[in-house]
């Protein structure tokens, strides 16, 4: 599966908040790192559910967390090998990439959010988690 | 983690948001804002332990070493039920 959460903001009104997608690969399993075939430029599956806050298309995307991991990974595992992976290796810059087991994380920001990137994975990732939670 | 130590973390993302878009500074319309958030950060300073101090510190000196773009070149997409694509694209 492919989960994703955006920060983004309208052009328009300058509207703010969170947009979060979970893809299905449909049962495609693997038991290391994720393979190439399952990367979301490459594959990210069919999109089974999502949680909008500020409609898309065309907003700006201020920052984003990809998660790559078999479908039906609960996401207390997600939440756990990203605090593990990130408590260990602190990015020299952003986008960062991390892979833990039979996950692969992304996450990117812009220059505004870095003082704060702590906070801003976390947010990011609590709305990847419900998104999971409601699919 | 304490309450007050995340107001005073929720509270730092709003005073650099703030003045990484220019709307801080002195004689600007959110000078007001600005002394406020200053000020709530302060009574929050003090209400956490320090050993919190200590980490919001490290925190703040360890984001100094980290380089990103000024903005994402990154806009999002519509995607419908079902949809085979990435909801995010590089912008026109």
């Amino acid at each position: 599966m492919y989960a994703t959460a955006h920060r983004v903001v309208s052009p328009t009104t300058g509207a703010e908040g969170i947009n979060a997608f979970h893809y299905l690969h449909g049962g495609y399993e693997w038991d290391g790192p994720p393979p190439p075939e399952s990367m979301p430029e490459t594959d990210p599956g069919t999109l089974f559910n999502d949680s909008v806050a500020v409609p898309p298309p065309g907003n700006r995307v201020r920052s984003y967390l990809d998660v790559v991991a078999p479908d039906g990974t609960p996401a207390r595992e997600i939440e756990r090998a990203l605090a593990d992976v990130t408590s260990r290796d602190v990015p020299g810059s952003f986008p960062a990439v991390w892979t833990s087991g039979r996950f692969w994380f992304r996450f990117g920001l812009e220059l505004a959010l870095v003082p704060v990137w702590r906070q801003e994975l976390r947010l990011l990732l609590e709305n990847v988690a419900a998104v999971l939670g409601r699919s | 983690m304490t309450d007050a130590a995340r107001r005073y973390e929720e509270l730092t993302r709003q005073l650099l948001e703030g003045r990484a878009r220019g709307e801080f500074g002195k004689g600007s319309p959110g000078e007001a804002r600005e002394d406020e958030l200053l000020e709530r950060m302060d009574d929050c300073w003090w209400e956490m332990s320090e050993a919190e101090r200590d980490e919001a510190d490290r925190r703040l000196e360890e984001s100094r070493r980290i380089s990103a773009p000024d903005e994402l070149d990154a806009v999002d997409v519509k995607v419908p039920s079902g949809g085979d694509f990435m909801p995010r694209q590089v912008a026109a």
